[in-house]
């Protein structure tokens, strides 16, 4: 057990390494929304809750924006899963990285699946094969997090500020480019990468937010195809 | 309590849509042409998700994703987002 022991703990502690400034710049981030749901008359229990229950920080920042009296539920958890549709995507490409997961991990996996986890999960993936481990060195410590950085948001109101004025929402931004730009290896990533960023920005003018994620999604994974003849004699990267 | 009923119901949908790709393609046989749609996902989905905030904000977001595409090319992920914040905090200041 001993080798196998400290080999898992060190892939735990490399995910770690790995996530930490994500984990830095969602705390702030955290913080802005338990300020904003507390304002909407939610209790520190409750903040708590969703935090931990929902974990995708899009999603809630949606619906405390739709929490009036009284409480249009339906609305709400509707507009929940068109903000995390994406995660279908996201869960299919992933499961075919997680051989080394029992079912029992993998369904736990997913309660954690986050775009910043995933993201560096898959980018994991294409280099060495993806560990429970190492997944739960990159999804564990936001678990912990970004309930508690909504607890404190809630508990202590707008004192942060706003994380604009220190450049920290751009934090999330230049973390995608980073990983995007990494996975540059891969069969017809230019054509993908143009056609999602162009139909991202179209149907973000066109219809409310949610769907420029999707549709600019599908768009660049439609270009995918349409090139797959040159992705079967060229060397895939994973 | 109509308040728990709300968030378990977002946490619910949630879970669902985190299962629901795996749900969909676990244990399927992929052609080419699914494996093709597969490999994009990650660059398809992470370009869609930041297109907006990069390219529909202002003239400092466009830029300093510019110069943030130019440093991820030839630094480390830590590295360029120092340069990223660097570069949008200066550009916000500026412009």
């Amino acid at each position: 057990m001993g080798p196998e022991e400290s080999g898992a703990w060190r892939e735990c502690r490399q995910g770690i390494v790995a996530i930490l400034p994500v984990v830095a710049a969602c705390v702030p981030i955290g913080v802005v929304w338990g300020a904003l749901a507390a304002e909407r008359g939610l209790s520190l229990a409750e903040i708590w809750l969703m935090s931990a229950a929902v974990f995708a920080g899009a999603s809630q920042f949606v619906a405390i924006g739709m929490w009036t009296t009284p409480l249009p539920i339906a609305a709400i958890v509707l507009a929940t899963a068109m903000v995390n549709l994406r995660h279908v995507m996201m869960s299919a490409s992933l499961q075919r990285r997680m051989e080394r997961f029992s079912a029992a991990q993998r369904y736990l996996a997913y309660g954690w699946l986050t775009d910043e986890a995933w993201a560096l999960a898959e980018a994991r993936a294409a280099r060495e094969p993806l560990t429970p481990a190492y997944y739960a060195g990159l999804a564990g410590p936001l678990f912990v997090v970004w309930p508690l950085a909504s607890l404190t948001g809630g508990a202590f109101g707008k004192v942060m500020g706003d994380p604009a004025a220190y450049g920290l929402d751009f934090v999330f931004t230049a973390l995608f480019i980073g990983l995007i730009v990494g996975f540059r290896s891969a069969p017809a990533w230019l054509p993908v990468v143009l056609a999602s960023a162009a139909l991202a920005l179209i149907t973000y003018h066109l219809l409310p937010p949610p769907w420029y994620v999707i549709v600019g999604g599908l768009a660049g994974v439609a270009v995918a195809t349409l090139q797959a003849p040159v992705a079967r004699t060229a060397p895939l990267e994973a | 309590m109509t308040t728990v009923l709300t968030i378990l119901g977002m946490g619910l949908v949630t879970y669902l849509t985190r299962i629901g790709g795996d749900l969909l393609m676990r244990n399927r046989e992929l052609g080419p042409r699914m494996t093709a749609a597969m490999n994009a996902v990650p660059p398809a989905i992470l370009t869609a998700v930041i297109a907006p905030s990069v390219l529909a904000v202002g003239p400092a977001e466009a830029m300093a994703g510019l110069v943030t595409v130019f440093a991820a090319f030839r630094l480390p992920l830590l590295a360029t987002i120092l340069v990223a914040v660097a570069s949008i905090t200066a550009l916000r200041t500026l412009l």
